[in-house]
Formats: C-alpha cells, structure tokens, sequence
C-alpha cells in the first residue's frame, strides 16, 4: 500500500511538473469545470421553480448530491480516467499496454495513473466547496454517526466508481478498436446527480445493481440526509465489494488474451 | 545455471473476418507464430535472435517476457513461469523496445527514473549509484534533464536503456533496440550493452534486423523462420556450417591488373574495380600466396562471407 501510494506522489508531482509549464491549458479546464457547475444550477433551478422537491428531495439536497457526484468523478478525472480512457484508445491497440505488464506492480493502478490531468482538482475543490454551501444552505445540524457512515460510504463509492471506469473499458483486450469505450462512464455520469426515486423501478434495480453509478452518490447522501440504516450501507459494501472482485477478474481474463501488436 | 528454459511453446493468432449475412460465424484465418520452439539459455549468455519479418521473433520474447499467454508449451524464467507475471520475476527482468517509449513524453528523464525508482521499489544508494553510472557509460549528463520530446532518436533510446537497467535485472529482452539509429548512438548503445552483460552478469537477448549489432554481440544466435527454430548455436559455427569459405577482395586499380587478376584460377567475379575471389577456408593457403604475388598487399583484403548472405543461404538450404 505504501508503495501505491508513494506511487501515486510521483505520479501527482511529475504531472504538476509537466502541466506547471501549461497554465492556459489549466485555466481553460477550470473556467469549463466553472461553467458546467454554472449551467447545471441553472436548470436545477428550472426544475425546482416548478416542484417544491424532486423525488422527496430539496433543492439544496439535490445540489449536495450533484457536488458529491462530481467531487467524485473529478477525483478521478485528476488522477484515473485518462489513464483508463488511454487503454481503449492506444494500449491495447498499438501494444503500448506491454510496458504497464512488465513491471512488478499492479497492471490495472499503473495504467490508471499513466495520463493524470491534476487540474482537475480544481474542479474538485470547487464542488467540495458547493457541496459545502449545499449544507449550510439546508441549515440542519446532522448527527455524527450519520456523518461518519457518510464519509464511509463516500470512500466505498469512489472506489466503486474507480472500477466501474474500468470495467467499462476492459472490452478493448478483445475489440482492440474501441474507442467509444472510452466514453462509455461520462454517458451514464449523468445519473448520478439525482436521486433514484425519479427512476422507474426497473432503472433504479439495474442503476443500483446491475450498473451501480447511482449508489455511486445517491447512498452516501441518502445517508446524510436520511438516517443511516442496515440496507442502504449494506448494499454499498458488498456492491463495491463484487464489482471489484467481477472487475479485476475481467480484467485479468482480458490480460490473457491481450496479443499486444506487431513490431 | 539456466536461466531460461521454453519447451514446445506455442502461438498462433486468429483473424476473424465478419461478412454480412454470416456475421455469427465469421471466416477465421489462423496464423502460428511460434511453433514448438524450444530453448534453452544459461546465465550471462548474450543471445541474438535472428529472423525474417513475421518469423516470430517478437512475439517469443514476449511471451518469455510475461507480456503474451502461449498457447501451449512450459516456460521457466529465472525460475518462475512468465505469463503468470510474479511481481518477484517481473522485478527481475526488463524490456526494452526499440519502436516505444516508456518514459513520459513531456517530462525530463530524471523524473520518469524517478518513478520507476518507486515502482521497482529501489533504495536511494542503489539508484544514485545506478544513475552516476549510466551517465557516465551513456554520456548522458545533459541528457537526463531534457524533455523526452526534445531529444533525438539515439537520445531517447539512450534514456530508454538506462531505465530499464536501474533496478539490474537478471534478464534483459531487448527487441530491436538501435532500429533507426545511426552508426555512432548505435555503436555506443553496443559498447554499453556489452558493459553490462559482462560486468552485471545480465543475461541478454537481442533481435535486432542489424547484423551489426548480433556479431558485436551475441556469441550465440538463434534462428527462427515461420515461428520454427532453424538454427541455434555459435555464430562462428553457422558461418562454418554455411559458408565454410572466406573472401579476398582486392582492389584493381589498372587494366594490366584486371588481367592479372583474370588469371587467378579460382570462382570470382569483378564488381566496381574490386576482385572478389571466394575460397575455401582450406585451401586458402595457394590462393593467397597467388594474390600476394601478384598485387600490392595495401590492396587486399581478407574476410568472413557477410553474416547475411550466410543466413540466406541457410534460408535457401532449408
């Protein structure tokens, strides 16, 4: 673990040291970050000048819910989606993905953290900071143990999201040209800022389950808001749980039939 | 001790070809690439793998390396099975390819080094000392601080050699690591794999298109065609085998030499006012004192038939 992690510094300091020499690149990113949070409050507050709640849920509570999604995928953004994005794009189909299976580390986190785009912390931080407006917007005081399944919870779903950026990707071992794979986790990223109840019942089984992105931050939020309970945290857990386990058997599946590419 | 050991490995890959209506059974076209190959190589040994385009030689090494699952067949790596890519073998050996980049692109050398000091978890002597060698054995001193992007092709090879040798690994694959280069980054690249095989012990093997780069280096070479080992033993012992004759060239700068050298009764032929004549190696002796009777020794030369018509001749013969 500290060898991931300390990885994982390098990792961070070499891509600070390559994207320092590229401030516009950075400030560009960050005003678009800026800009989609903007639009997004913007038709949020469409929606609730019509309906007092969506689902049982407030204004405020959706926009928590929306800031923790976000918070989320822009932590991965920063470190693991390009990286995993690359996999369907180059390393498989042009045999790049041979360094990555030569070296005495796991395959799937060095791939991972191969494309860091670090400014995307900053979009982190500015959702974080949302989130947290979010909550003294809806002015109640939130007991400990709900907040401390919370942060649990949250941690869980990052890592589930992590693999099912994954998943979504490890395809290209068998259709090496698969670019629109790459794509596949930003279309579905989309249900994770709304609560599930505005799902039918047939969506939210397979976007709970089947493809978990909306216990992803629906759970950890539910939490906060609603109480923790049995159910709620154990779905959370032994999801993440299987997904990691379903992920990294895929992948080690794909591994072995990767045939890299000719010299 | 052996530090590689392949019985009967092979690999073949299919190509599906999808045709409407027939989508669900698409025509396969199956390639072996390797076929049953099998070797063995003790430590320390410098081995280079020869080969026409397709012949295998690439998708072997991969195989030995962890990289690629073989069909079928048993591999023993510094004693571990490649394919099941043990952290404790991986963190013994190294690849090196002479058509991609491990390092970051955007980034000074000394910063993917860096890295990799973590990945191969390598103490801070054992790196400092590492580094301090490899620029002084690669001249790299200005090199480690540049950006990969700025460097030339030789530079980045340079870089890419040096990375893969920190951590000093037992086993060295090395797939065509001077492709492209010019002749000094290529013969400084050879002076330095040469280094390290001897002084490290590193077991090496080499496929390289440059015959060059086999006869400064590998004692050994291996020949493969169709994935099917064809030869394997000393190069010295292939040019014997194939071409158990040396060739005398000489330069014939005059007609009246022309004439001369017409007289010489021996298989030649005359190309670009250069005689060549090609004799057996024994029966070299009446021949030569002929050739030195006759012309100036400043205009001749003795020498071994080049490496590559030898392995066309043992492409032709088998």
């Amino acid at each position: 673990m500290k060898k991931y992690l300390k990885i994982m510094m390098t990792v961070i300091r070499n891509a600070y040291i390559r994207d320092s020499k590229i401030p516009g690149f950075v400030m560009v990113s960050l005003l678009t970050s800026m800009l989609d949070i903007f639009i997004t409050i913007v038709f949020f507050d469409i929606i609730f000048s019509a309906s007092a709640s969506i689902a049982g849920w407030s204004f405020y509570q959706v926009l928590f819910l929306y800031s923790l999604s976000k918070t989320i995928t822009s932590f991965h953004s920063a470190l693991t989606k390009s990286g995993t994005q690359a996999m369907a794009h180059n390393y498989v189909r042009l045999g790049e993905l041979d360094f990555y299976l030569t070296k005495p580390i796991d395959a799937m986190f060095l791939v991972s953290v191969s494309k860091p785009k670090i400014y995307s912390f900053l979009s982190m931080f500015l959702s974080i900071g949302l989130g947290a407006y979010a909550l003294i917007q809806l002015g109640v005081s939130y007991s400990i143990v709900n907040a401390i399944w919370f942060v649990i919870l949250a941690l869980f779903t990052t890592v589930l999201f992590y693999y099912l950026q994954v998943l979504t990707i490890i395809p290209a071992f068998w259709l090496l040209q698969a670019w629109s794979l790459a794509d596949t986790i930003n279309k579905f990223q989309n249900f994770m800022r709304y609560p599930t109840g505005i799902f039918s019942k047939a969506l939210q089984y397979i976007l709970t389950l089947v493809f978990p992105i909306m216990t992803v931050s629906y759970f950890p939020a539910k939490v906060l808001f609603f109480g923790a309970n049995l159910p709620d945290i154990s779905l959370v857990i032994l999801v993440t749980i299987a997904f990691i386990l379903i992920t990294r058997y895929l992948w080690r599946l794909g591994e072995r039939s990767y045939s890299s590419a000719s010299s | 001790m052996k530090v590689v050991e392949a019985k009967n490995i092979t690999k073949s890959f299919t190509k599906k070809k999808y045709k409407w209506p027939k989508i669900w059974s698409p025509e396969k076209t199956v390639q072996v690439a390797v076929d049953h190959l099998n070797l063995e190589i003790e430590e320390g040994e410098f081995v280079g793998f020869l080969g026409p385009n397709g012949a295998g030689k690439t998708t072997f090494l991969k195989i030995l390396s962890g990289i690629m699952h073989p069909d079928s067949g048993t591999a023993k790596v510094l004693g571990f099975t490649p394919w099941e890519r043990k952290f404790g073998y991986l963190g013994q050996m190294s690849m090196v390819m002479g058509q991609k980049n491990q390092l970051w692109w955007d980034l000074p050398a000394i910063e993917s080094y860096n890295m990799l000091k973590d990945v191969y978890s390598i103490d801070e002597k054992k790196f400092k000392d590492n580094l301090d060698m490899m620029v002084e054995v690669l001249d790299m001193k200005t090199l480690i601080t540049k950006r990969l992007r700025d460097m030339s092709l030789g530079e980045r090879m340079k870089c890419e050699l040096a990375a893969s040798l920190f951590h000093d690994p037992k086993i060295l694959f090395l797939d065509e690591p001077t492709i492209g280069l010019d002749v000094v980054s290529s013969q400084s690249i050879r002076k330095f794999l040469k280094t390290i095989n001897k002084e490290k012990k590193c077991t090496m093997i080499l496929t390289s298109h440059y015959m060059g780069d086999i006869e400064a280096l590998c004692n050994r070479v291996v020949i493969i065609n169709k994935g099917k080992k064809m030869y394997d033993g000393l190069l010295t012992d292939l040019k014997n085998k194939y071409a158990p004759e040396r060739k005398i060239e000489i330069f014939l700068g005059s007609l009246e030499e022309k004439k001369l050298f017409a007289s010489i009764k021996a298989p030649k032929k005359i190309s670009e006012n250069i005689g060549i004549i090609r004799v057996q190696k024994d029966k070299m002796g009446d021949i030569v004192t002929e050739v030195f009777e006759k012309f100036e020794p400043e205009n001749i030369s003795i020498s071994d038939i080049d490496t590559e018509e030898v392995i066309a001749k043992l492409f032709q013969k088998k």
